[in-house]
C-alpha cells in the first residue's frame, strides 16, 4: 500500500453539550487518519490491533468501504470504548473509559496491551513501497529507537500526531529527539501551550519554527491550522462543513490528510493545510467516522483545486 | 528451562503523607512467581516485556541468582512503578509514574510465552483476566508447546466489572491447568461468604482443573483437587515484614511442586512455606542459597509430616 494509518482504534460513545448522545462511533486516531486519506486516495491500509467486536460491530462500514482488513488484529474480546463528553465549543471536556463494561481491564491498560508494537507495524513497511505513514505516538525514546531503524530501511515519510499527554515542556529532550524521525509534527493549541508552557500564539509558533523537522501542522480548533515550513507559516481558516455534527476525530483526520498531501505535493504548505481542513470538514459532518469517504472525492478534489488556486493567487 | 514465570513484572514505592518516597521495591506477579520458583528449582526463568531499565533495578537479583536473561524483552524506555500514597489518617492511594497504558503495552502476549518455551519446558505460570481472544491463543500455544499451565485469577480492579464472572471463569479454565485464587476473589465469583471454606471449595473442585490453591489469608491455604482438599495453615519462617507478593510466589511454588508430581499436602506445604520466605522481608527474597534451598526442603518435609502425620515419600 501507498499510504499507512496506523495505530489505536477506539469505540466512540458522543455526549454533546445540547443533550445529545451518540454511540459505538467508529473512532481512534488510525482509523479517523484512515479516512483523512481515503477521501483522496483508495491505496490505504488500516493497521490497528482491536477488540473481536470490532467487525461486528462495523460490518458494515469495513464492506461498504471495501477496508481491507488484513492489518486490524483482534487481539482480545472488546476494542477499546470510550465516552467523550463536548463543550458548546465543541471541544472535549473529559474522556472516561466507555459504557461497556465487558472490559476486562481498566481502559488505560487495554489502550496500552493494544497499542501497535514496532515489530507489528513493520511487517506492513518492509519491501511494501510505502510512501508515507502516520501514527498518533507517546515519547518513548526505545519504543521510537525501534521505529528509526524500520523508517531507515523502508524510506517512507512519517507524520508524527504526537499523543497529547506526553506534550509537554519536561519532555522536551525526548521530543527533540523523536523529531530526527518525523517528516511532519501535528499538534494542537492546547498541546503546544503545554509544550511551551505559554499561552501566546506568537510566541509558540515562533518557537514551533525553531522544532528541527520539516513540517508542522499546528492545528488552532475551530480557527483552523497554521503550516509551518522552512521558517514561514501559513494560516488556513477553518472549511464551513455541510452539517456541524461531531468534533471527535477532526485533527486525526486532518493529519492524516495532511500526510496525503505532503507526500503528494511535495510538501507544499498551502496544499497541505487547505486539504487537511477540507478532511475536517467533512469529517465534523458525520458522527463518528466519515460513512463512505469515496463518495466525498470528488467533490472534496473540486474544493481542494479552488481553495488552493484562490490562496495561491492571493 | 523448564519451569516459566510469564507476565508482569511491576516495582513500588512508598511515599508519606509528606511526599516523602522510600525506595524502589522490585515486584509483580511474574517476578515474585520466579523468586518462589528459584527457591525450589535452579531449571527456571523469567517471560516477560520490561523497561529498559529492568537492569538497574532487576538485574542484580537475577545475575546473582544466576537466571537466563533470554526471554526478557526490552520494548519501552520503564518498567512499571506504582506509587503508593499514604495519607495522615492511614488512607492510601496508589499511582502509576509512567502510565497504565505503559503496565499494558509490557503485558506478556501468548505469542512471547510461545517463542520462550523450549523443548524442555514443562509448565508456566501467568496472572491473567478472562478475555476469550487472549486464552484462544494461549490454548493454541500449550497444545503446540506441549506445557501445564498454572493460571492465578487476576486481582478484579475497581471498575472492573466481570459480569456474568463464574461464566467468565469457565469459559477458559478449562484451557489451565492449574487454578490460584484468594478468599476474596473466591467469595465475589461463587457469591460465598469469604469464610465459608467448604461451600467455597465444592464449587471449586467442580472446575475443570487438576489442582487449585486457594489462599484463606493469614490462616493459610488450602490444595483442591477434584476429589480432595488439604489444608495447611500459614507457616512462620521468621518474622512476618511484609505480605506483598506471597500469593504470587506461593502460586508459582504450587505450580512447581504439583508438576514435580508431588502429593496435595506437599504441594500446600510447599506453597505456604515460599510464602514464609517471601513475608521476611520487603521485596523478593533477598538472596537463595544453596543452603536456603536445602533448608526450603527440608522444612517441606517436616511439615508434611506435621499436617499428613506421615513420613514424605516421593
Amino acid at each position: 500500500m501507498k499510504y499507512i494509518a496506523a495505530g489505536n482504534t477506539m469505540i466512540d460513545n458522543g455526549h454533546y453539550a445540547d443533550g445529545r448522545r451518540v454511540t459505538q462511533n467508529l473512532g481512534g486516531p488510525a482509523p479517523f487518519a484512515y479516512s483523512g486519506i481515503r477521501i483522496w486516495d483508495d491505496e490505504v491500509q488500516l493497521i490497528s490491533n482491536v477488540g473481536r467486536d470490532f467487525y461486528t460491530i462495523f460490518k458494515e462500514w469495513l464492506d461498504k468501504n471495501n477496508v481491507d482488513t488484513s492489518g486490524i488484529v483482534a487481539k482480545l474480546d472488546t476494542s477499546n470504548h470510550i465516552d467523550m463528553y463536548f463543550d458548546e465549543h465543541g471541544d472535549v471536556l473529559d474522556i472516561d473509559s466507555g459504557t461497556d463494561k465487558r472490559n476486562t481491564y481498566l481502559y488505560a491498560e487495554k489502550i496500552g496491551y493494544l497499542k501497535l508494537f514496532p515489530e507489528e507495524l513493520s511487517k506492513f513497511t518492509e519491501g511494501k513501497n510505502v510512501k508515507g505513514l502516520y501514527m498518533a505516538q507517546n515519547t518513548d525514546r526505545l519504543i521510537w529507537e525501534k521505529f528509526a531503524e524500520i523508517k531507515k530501511r523502508d524510506g517512507f515519510k512519517y507524520m508524527w500526531e504526537i499523543e497529547g499527554a506526553h506534550c509537554i515542556a519536561k519532555n522536551m529532550e525526548d521530543i527533540l529527539f523523536a523529531l530526527q524521525y518525523t517528516d511532519v509534527f501535528s499538534l494542537n493549541i492546547g498541546e503546544a501551550r503545554n509544550l511551551f508552557e505559554t499561552d501566546d500564539e506568537d510566541e509558540i509558533i515562533r518557537k514551533l519554527k525553531e522544532l528541527p523537522v520539516d513540517m508542522i501542522l499546528f492545528r488552532v480548533g475551530k480557527r483552523g491550522l497554521f503550516t509551518i515550513k522552512e521558517g514561514k507559516h501559513y494560516y488556513h481558516d477553518s472549511i464551513k462543513p455541510e452539517r456541524l455534527l461531531d468534533p471527535a476525530g477532526c485533527g486525526n483526520t486532518s493529519t492524516g490528510s495532511a500526510m496525503y498531501s505532503y507526500c503528494e505535493t511535495d510538501g507544499d504548505p498551502i496544499a497541505v493545510g487547505i486539504m487537511a481542513n477540507i478532511a475536517a470538514a467533512l469529517n465534523i459532518s458525520y458522527y463518528g467516522i466519515i460513512p463512505h469517504m469515496e463518495a466525498e472525492r470528488e467533490k472534496a478534489n473540486a474544493m481542494a483545486k479552488e481553495l488552493i488556486s484562490k490562496y495561491k493567487s492571493k | 528451562m523448564k519451569y516459566m514465570a510469564c507476565g508482569n513484572i511491576m516495582s513500588d514505592m512508598v511515599e508519606d503523607a509528606h511526599g516523602v518516597r522510600g525506595p524502589l521495591h522490585i515486584g509483580g506477579p511474574a517476578f515474585f512467581a520466579l523468586t518462589a520458583l528459584r527457591l525450589w528449582t535452579k531449571d527456571c526463568k523469567l517471560v516477560c516485556q520490561a523497561g529498559a531499565d529492568y537492569d538497574a533495578t532487576y538485574g542484580s537479583w537475577m545475575d546473582l541468582h544466576g537466571l537466563s536473561r533470554e526471554s526478557i524483552r526490552v520494548e519501552a524506555d520503564h518498567c512499571t512503578v506504582h506509587v503508593l500514597k499514604y495519607n495522615e489518617d492511614g488512607s492510601y492511594g496508589h499511582q502509576s509514574i509512567y502510565g497504565s497504558q505503559n503496565l499494558g503495552y509490557l503485558k506478556t502476549t501468548p505469542e512471547h510465552i510461545e517463542a520462550a518455551a523450549s523443548d524442555d519446558t514443562v509448565g508456566f505460570y501467568l496472572a491473567q483476566n478472562q478475555d476469550k481472544v487472549f486464552w484462544k491463543k494461549l490454548e493454541e500455544v500449550k497444545n503446540k508447546k506441549n506445557l501445564k499451565m498454572m493460571w492465578e485469577l487476576e486481582v478484579p480492579k475497581p471498575g472492573d466489572n466481570l459480569g456474568d464472572k463464574l461464566q467468565r471463569i469457565k469459559d477458559v479454565i478449562h484451557i489451565a491447568d492449574m487454578w490460584s485464587l484468594n478468599s476474596n476473589e473466591a467469595s465475589y465469583i461463587f457469591d460465598i461468604p469469604k469464610e465459608n471454606d467448604e461451600d467455597i471449595i465444592n464449587e471449586i473442585m467442580k472446575l475443570p482443573v487438576e489442582m487449585t490453591l486457594y489462599r484463606v489469608g493469614k490462616r493459610g491455604a488450602y490444595a483442591v483437587t477434584p476429589s480432595t482438599a488439604v489444608f495447611c495453615e500459614s507457616i512462620d519462617v521468621t518474622e512476618s515484614i511484609d505480605p506483598t507478593g506471597c500469593g504470587n510466589s506461593s502460586t508459582g511454588a504450587a505450580m512447581w511442586a504439583h508438576l514435580e508430581g508431588l502429593d496435595p499436602a506437599m504441594v500446600v506445604v510447599v506453597a505456604n512455606l515460599t510464602a514464609g520466605y517471601n513475608v521476611a522481608q520487603v521485596g523478593p527474597i533477598p538472596y537463595i542459597s544453596d543452603e536456603i534451598m536445602e533448608d526450603a526442603r527440608r522444612r517441606a518435609v517436616e511439615y508434611y509430616k506435621k499436617i499428613t502425620g506421615k513420613e514424605f515419600v516421593k
